[in-house]
């Protein structure tokens, strides 16, 4: 096996050219593979950093019967004690904010807007939401400021509105019957979240109460609590975190339906995986012409060396032998070209996680995010990547090994 | 003592239609020691009768004894074992593997053998290969080595693992007259110092003159088998 091993890789190295184009094809399929994968682990963590931050945060705390009746949201499905809940939130030492989420109309006198609204607590919100952050015209919302709204930046622009413009907003009231009132442009966010940009509506809770003619005070309407979770290193980890922060809120709060990121983000996520697999398309393209060139590789190997073949077997090499000679001159490539593929796609990735792409750069807003794309390791798919490659190159040498094994002596020795 | 024994040896070769007989009823003994030539025109079944007492090929009929054994039936494993251990070849283009250096090229054989340990086994390769009188060039490979020397490394290879009979076919056909002396003097001086047996094929007359024993084939018959007094041994 040794000596095998030695002729092995010592025919790979001699055939320098033949090796290295083969390494270089099966380099460039592994690390697009490794890259590609870099990239869209990087898509998903900002599309759920995204999410957590501007959108649905990172655990909703809702009544069941809220989240049973969500298309209507209703406003008679509230948490029963929020308070409690607030209170509960932070005693797991985590921001937790109060919102309501209501159907309205937003009016400029002339045109109207549908939008769905979230009524919040000014403060609190902002230590849960990046929105307060995204405020690129006046300021966020304030209890020093009562009766002023905050509109995505793109809602704003549609119904010609700036800051300190009135506004007309409209809403059904608990009791059901249409109420409307008058508030001020506050200040308009702009997001890397585009629905946010041309649908969020933002006003304090007190004014919405006044609005949808609920009693303010101790128990007043609040349909969820907003919870945020620390930055985690990567999206798995993201998951993970939020899945053991719910677990330790249903303990503490046994009635409410508690919702971490990975439910929160669930069909974005089952997207990803049809995504994946489309990536990898080009990658199988690209590994199947690199075994190809391993197969022809090792035929030309096998046949400049018909004779040194015979002489192996004079001296009493089995045909098990040659096979597995040749089988390892494909090991020694696949080994050569998976390492080559994996050290390129960890520097793509390390480029990927340094520099990142500006997505902006490519589309005009019809991506669902914005922002600059960064890439994550994932050591895992390089294992994957590297195992593929090497067990690519050693199924290709079947096809030659087994040719050379089927060489009689004799035959392999009058050879010219 | 008779080292190989063949009895009405006969290969045919069939190619659909064609029958060739490439060996024809021969009986030889070849005794331990023995530094035998056969020689005869080209076609007349030297290569398949070196091939077949090397346990390369199976006659059609007949039987071969080796070393008191008879190998019949033994199918490719055992064929390549009883190879492995008991028999060594010289080709004509020397074979040797590119690849690998001079040392590493005569250790092969018993890297092959895996009976011995690595350090004994580089031992014996320097041994044969002082002597074959290429101290010095261990490391280098066959490329850097002129014809008569990759030949002289063969017949170190073949040495390595003290075989019943080296096999050696047209060994000096590829090089020039004086280079093809010296080969079949070092092949003689090893015969006679370590009593290695020797058959070897050739057609060439010089080569001949060296052997102690001269069978003549055609056709694949034995058609004469002399012994001589060669004349590097007539001063002796
Ligand atoms: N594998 C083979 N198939 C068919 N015929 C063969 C084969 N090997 C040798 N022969 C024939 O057998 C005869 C003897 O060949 P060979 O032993 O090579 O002779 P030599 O070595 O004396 O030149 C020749 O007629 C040759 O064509
Ligand atoms: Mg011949």
């Amino acid at each position: 096996m040794g000596t095998l091993w030695k002729i092995a890789v010592r025919n790979t190295l001699r055939h320098g050219r033949r090796t290295i184009i083969t390494a270089v094809v099966m380099m460039v399929g592994i690390s697009v593979f490794i890259s590609f994968d870099s990239m869209l682990a990087g898509l998903d963590r900002m599309a759920v950093d995204n999410i957590a931050d501007y959108t649905l945060s990172s655990l909703k705390i809702r009544t069941p019967a809220y989240v049973q009746d969500i298309q209507s949201t209703p406003l008679d499905k509230g948490l029963a004690h929020p308070e409690e809940t607030l209170a509960a939130v932070a005693a797991q030492g985590l921001p937790g904010a109060a919102r309501i989420r209501f159907v309205a109309r937003v009016s400029n006198y002339t045109d109207e807007i549908p939008v769905l609204a979230d009524a919040v607590d000014p403060s609190a919100d902002a230590r849960v939401f990046k929105l307060a952050q995204s405020v690129t015209a006046g300021a966020w919302l304030s209890s020093a400021a009562p009766r002023s709204v905050v509109l995505g930046a793109e809602l704003a622009r549609e119904l010609k509105l700036n800051v300190g413009d009135a506004v007309l907003v409209t809403a059904q009231t608990v009791h059901d019957v249409t109420n409307a009132d008058e508030y001020t442009v506050a200040g308009l966010v702009s997001t890397p979240v585009p629905e946010v940009n041309r649908g969020g509506f933002f006003i304090p809770l007190d004014d919405a109460r006044v609005l949808l003619d609920t009693p303010p005070g101790p128990g007043a309407l609040v349909t969820e609590v907003d919870v945020a979770l620390p930055r985690a290193s990567s999206l798995s980890a993201a998951i993970v975190q939020g899945d053991a922060a719910a677990r330790r809120l249903r303990a503490a709060l046994p009635g409410e339906q508690i919702d971490p990121i990975g439910s929160l983000a669930a069909s974005y996520l089952a997207l990803r995986n049809a995504k994946a697999s489309y990536a990898l398309i080009p990658v199988i393209i690209v590994l199947i012409i690199s075994a190809v060139g391993i197969v022809n590789t090792i035929l030309m190997s096998v046949y400049s060396r018909v004779r040194e073949i015979g002489v192996l077997r004079a001296y009493g090499m089995t045909s098990r032998d040659i096979r597995l000679l040749f089988t390892l001159e494909g090991l020694a490539l696949g080994l050569a070209g998976s390492s080559l593929g994996v050290a390129v796609g960890a520097l793509l990735d390390s480029l990927l996680i340094a520099g990142g792409i500006d997505l902006a750069a490519f589309s005009q807003g019809s991506l669902p995010i914005s922002g600059i794309l960064r890439g994550e390791w994932n050591p895992r798919t390089m294992l994957i990547g590297f195992i593929f490659g090497v067990v690519v190159s050693l199924v290709a040498a079947r096809i030659p090994a087994r040719r050379a094994a089927r060489l009689e002596p004799t035959e392999a020795l009058r050879f010219q | 003592m008779t080292a190989l024994h063949l009895e009405h040896v006969t290969k045919v070769y069939r190619k659909g239609e064609n029958e060739v007989r490439a060996l024809d009823g021969i009986d030889i003994d070849i005794e331990a020691g023995e530094f035998l030539a056969v020689v005869g025109p080209s076609g007349s079944g030297k290569t398949t009768l070196l091939n077949i007492l090397g346990c390369l090929d199976a006659p059609t009929d007949g039987r071969i004894v080796y070393d008191g054994t008879e190998l019949r039936g033994l199918g490719e494993k055992g064929m390549s074992a009883y190879r492995r251990e008991r028999i060594s070849f010289v080709f004509q283009s020397y074979n040797l593997i590119p690849v690998l250096t001079v040392r590493e090229n005569v250790e092969l054989p018993l890297l092959i053998e895996r009976r011995l340990d690595s350090r004994e086994i580089r031992r014996r390769a320097d041994e044969m290969i002082a002597a074959v009188g290429l101290s010095g060039k261990e490391d280098r490979h066959p490329r850097e080595l002129s014809g008569g020397q990759e030949q002289r490394v063969a017949i170190a290879r073949a040495l390595v693992k003290q075989p019943l009979v080296i096999l050696a076919d047209e060994p000096t056909a590829n090089l020039d007259s004086r280079t093809a002396q010296e080969i079949v003097d070092l092949m003689h001086g090893i015969n006679a110092a370590r009593g290695s047996t020797f058959v070897f094929s050739t057609h060439d007359r010089l080569v001949m003159e060296h052997a102690r024993r001269v069978v003549t084939i055609q056709d694949g018959r034995v058609t004469a088998d002399e012994q001589r007094n060669p004349p590097s041994e007539a001063g002796k």
